[in-house]
This record gives C-alpha cells, structure tokens and sequence, in this order.
C-alpha cells in the first residue's frame, strides 16, 4: 500500500511513518502543504494522511487542489484528515469531503494505524 | 430582583462580560443618557468627571497601573475645552486643539498612544496614554491614563485599563443621568427610582466582579491556547517513546514509561484546566479531590517551599460525586493562593491544610488552615469588603470573590480563626446545591 503523509510535526510524522512501515506499507511523507501537492501530482496513493494545520496552505486547500486529479469519491476513500484542532465548524466542514477525521492525540493507537492501511476491523 | 437588577439582566449577555456589564446595555444606556439627558452646564459635567477620576475604584485601578488619569471635555458653543490634569489642576485648551486630538483617536482608532506625537502637543504630557472617548450631540469627552515611562502598557495592563474604561464609560452616563434628575427633576419618581437603583446596582460589587472576570477569563484562554499549541508535540513525543517502546526492553522500556506518563500528565493538566476555569462549562460537574489536585496543580510555583498537607473525607474521596467545578476551584484556588502569599512574608516553614468533609450528606465543608503570621484581629472585619488588602501585592478582591461564589450556590464563607498560630477559613455549601 503506498501512502503520502502530510504532517509539519517532524516526530509525529517520523512516527508515523515507522510505524506504518513496519506494517508493510510505502510512505512518501511531506512537512508542508505545497511540497504535498507536488507529490500527489507526481505519484499514485491509496492512502493519504492529511494533517488540518499546514504552515503554508490548510488541508482544505489540499483537497481542493486534489480536486483536479481525483473525483469526490476517489477523495472520500483516499484521504483521512488528522487534526489537533477539532471544532464542530471543522467536523462539517471534513464531513462534506465524505472523508474520515481522526482527532490528534489518537486515543487508540493500533485502531488507527489498521484505519490507515484500510484494515477491516 | 430590584428593577435595576431587573434591566441589568434583561438581555442575554453575549460579550463574556458578566451579568449587568454587557456592551448592549451599555450602548443602550449611552442612548438613554444622550437623548434624554443631554449635558449643558460645565459644572455639572465637571462634578461628574472628577467624581469618576477620584473615585476609591479608580484610583485603585490606576495605582495598580502605575499611572496618573486625566480628562478633558468640550461642550458644544463653549470657547475652550476644559482639561484637568494628573495634578487636578485646571486648565483650557484652544477648541482646534482638542479636536484635534478627539479627531485622532476617533479616526486612528487607536486606543494607546505616544504622547510625544504632535496631535497630542496642547496636553504637556510624554510617555504613553490609554484613552476613552465618548461623544454625543453636545459633549465630547475625553478620559485617559497615562504613564511617563519609555516602555508602551503592557498587554496584561491594557487588559486591566480596559476593565476600568468600562466602568467609567458606564458610570459616566449614569451619573449624568443622576445629576440630570436631580437637578431639573425631569421625569416622574417612578423612573427615577429606577435610575438611582440602577447605579446603586453598579458600585464596587460589580467592578469586582468584572475584575475577577477578565482575570480568569485570562487564564482561560492562556491555557486554552498552550492546550491547542501544545497537543501537538507531546502527541509527537508520545509516539516516538511508544516506537522506542518496541525496539527496547527491561530497564529502557520502565524509563521509557516513565517518560510516557510525564506526558499524559501534562496531556491531563491542560485538559482539565480548561474545564475548571472555562465559563462555558460552567455547568461541568467533577470529584472534589480532581477538583483541588488541579488548583494545586495551578499553585505549583506559587507554593514552592510550602508543606501542603489533603484531608478529605471517604464520602468526597468517591470519583462518583460530582459536584460543581467552576465555583468550588475559584475558592479553593482562592484560598489557597491567600496562605500561600501569607506564608511566603515569613521565614518559618509554611504549611497548609485542605479539608474537604462531607457532613452526613447535608453539606460539604471546604476549609483551609496556613501557620502564616495570621490576620490582625481589628481588620477581621474588613477582609470581606473589595479592595481591602493587608499585602503589598494583593488586589483585596479575593474574599469578596470566595464569599460571591459560596453565595451563588447557597454556601456560607467564613473566617473561622485567625491568630499568629493558625489562620482557618472555612466554605460550607449545601449538598443538594453543589450536586444539582
């Protein structure tokens, strides 16, 4: 499974993507939102992580730019939105892409890791 | 409920002021006092200005601020606009003059000026000023603080100045309502009532609040804020010590869990805070001993040194009864800072002892003891009142808010003992009202 991981907190990213290698998974990983869109370009994903808070763009404008790549529902099953900052205004607002919110810290490390590499649970 | 306490809460306050210092209300009296009540006579509007300047609770605020209050006005026709300075001194300036500076703040919008600049010339003054404007159609007025000093007001300072600047703004327009009855007796006893009971409603009380208010609404979004720009790295750091947990063992992984439970600490801390010290969570319901470890947990630095000692009843111990947050943490931290500040002006070892005891489901009593010098029996009376302070440091609102908060659930606060031995203060507060 190859994932692109978007995320400016370089220890959570490292993380991350040691973890999700250790599961059997290819991870590009990006600290800013301009690299990140760059990379969709380039490469195929089945997976991509997106933080909210990017330093330059928002994970909104990630969206909107993989927009001219994939359809809505190519989006919705690829992309799953990570945030520290969950509000209701940001819950709708990912609701409306269809795609799955995982607020930061995540409570249950292993569930999350097997939502990530679409694992049935 | 009186009538002014009637119009003081009538509308739904959306500003996170508390009750009775809502801007609409403000704005609506401002209207009240511009239409019906519009100001000619100097002396009137004179007696007015210096009363407000002069008062205990704005002197109190300005010595706090280390700053000097000053004003200036001008009424419609009149030659000169009338300015009496940090020295009370009585002066006139040119009408081009003071517009123009009425016109600057006006349009600059700027709140906190230099005072060196050339729009403030005609005031002889330097340093830097924090002004209050208001205007109707006959007077403009001008009220402001300032300090000569090379460094601006700091943001905590602002923050208090704006807290006075609320309630010169509204007690400007009540006393020229005041002043209006009674002088020219204009409108029926019945409305006039009304008005005399409404600034009766606006004294040092409500200051005190709104005071109190800021302060922890302060605090509040300083945790807030810390929380959200905080969560982030130690979510990091967890990950990386729980991927450090698999590749190690024995004694690395025992230090490694170590370090995790540092940082769920800190996770705790934040999150907690902002649920004791969250107005919006007013409601929030905890144990009490979750109550009083984060209020200590608060305390921390403030009680460096200090032997602090937790007895707390079986009944209270029981993570299942949840009683009020948001009151039961501003007394204890209340309390607790009192004796820790008392304690820090001796040299012995300082102890302090928090009780927490349920009396047969009838009440829970919250006490704290300290061995600080304790407080001198002839100000025993007075400790309650706002502003009344014995330490160099203090604001004198402490009490009045302990007392506040015990009154607002039905609870009775008190100073059980006091002598160079042993200070006891004790809150006792209804079952029913703390769980309900």
């Amino acid at each position: 499974m190859k994932i692109l991981l978007i995320e400016d907190e370089k220890l959570i990213q490292m993380s991350l993507k040691m973890i999700l290698e250790k599961n059997g998974a290819q991870v590009d990983t990006s600290s800013d939102g301009k690299s990140a869109i760059r990379l969709l370009q380039a490469n195929e994903y089945d997976r991509i992580i997106c933080d909210l808070m990017l330093q330059d763009i928002s994970g909104f404008d990630i969206l909107e730019e993989a927009k001219k790549k994939y359809s809505i529902k190519q989006i919705s099953d690829k992309f799953i939105i990570i945030t520290a900052y969950s509000s209701p205004q940001i819950t709708e607002r990912v609701k409306a892409w269809g795609c799955l919110l995982i607020p930061k810290p995540f409570d249950d490390m292993n569930n999350v890791i097997n939502t990530f590499l679409g694992r049935a649970l | 409920m009186n009538q002014g306490q009637a119009f003081l809460n009538h509308k739904k306050n959306t500003t996170g002021l508390p009750s009775g210092w809502s801007s609409a209300n403000t704005q609506f009296l401002s209207k009240v006092s511009e239409k019906h009540f519009p100001i000619s006579n100097s002396s009137h509007l004179d007696l007015i200005l210096s009363s407000i300047t002069d008062s205990k609770t704005t002197s109190l605020f300005t010595r706090k601020l280390n700053a000097d209050i000053s004003y200036i006005y001008h009424i419609k026709g009149n030659q000169r606009a009338y300015y009496r300075d940090h020295h009370k001194k009585i002066r006139y300036i040119e009408v081009a003059d003071f517009l123009k500076i009425f016109n600057s703040l006006r349009k600059n919008k700027q709140e906190q000026v230099q005072l060196s600049s050339p729009q403030f010339k005609a005031l002889s003054l330097s340093g830097h000023g924090y002004f209050h404007f208001t205007s109707n159609a006959s007077v403009k007025s001008i009220i402001f603080i300032h300090r000569n000093d090379l460094f601006s007001f700091s943001d905590d300072e602002l923050n208090r100045f704006k807290t006075l600047r609320f309630f010169l703004h509204f007690k400007f327009n009540l006393d020229i309502i005041k002043h209006t009855l009674d002088q020219e007796k204009k409108i029926d006893l019945h409305i006039s009532d009304f008005f005399l009971q409404l600034k009766d409603d606006c004294q040092a009380s409500q200051l005190v609040s709104l005071y109190h208010h800021h302060k922890f609404g302060i605090l509040n979004e300083l945790l807030n804020t810390l929380n959200h720009e905080l969560k982030n790295p130690l979510f990091g750091i967890r990950l990386s010590l729980e991927l450090l947990k698999t590749l190690s063992s024995g004694d690395d992984q025992a230090f490694l869990d170590q370090m995790l439970n540092n940082v769920e600490k800190c996770n705790d801390i934040f999150r907690n805070f902002g649920k004791s010290f969250s107005k919006e969570r007013k409601s929030l319901k905890r144990d009490p001993l979750t109550i009083l470890e984060d209020v200590l947990s608060l305390l921390k630095s403030s009680l460096k040194g200090i032997k602090v000692k937790v007895e707390i009843c079986d009944q209270c111990k029981n993570k299942n009864l949840k009683i009020k947050s948001f009151e039961i943490s501003q007394i204890l931290t209340n309390l607790i800072l009192n004796s820790a500040q008392s304690l820090q002006q001796t040299n012995q070892a300082g102890k302090i002892l928090i009780k927490i005891t349920s009396n047969d489901q009838k009440s829970i009593s919250f006490q704290v003891y300290d061995n600080g010098p304790g407080i001198l029996s002839n100000s025993h009376k007075d400790i309650f009142k706002s502003f009344y302070t014995t330490k160099s440091e203090g604001t004198g609102i402490g009490l009045t808010i302990c007392n506040e908060m015990a009154k607002s659930v039905g609870g009775t606060f008190y100073l059980k003992k006091s002598n160079h031995e042993e200070t006891i203060f004790t809150c006792d507060i209804p079952y029913e009202n703390l769980i309900n």
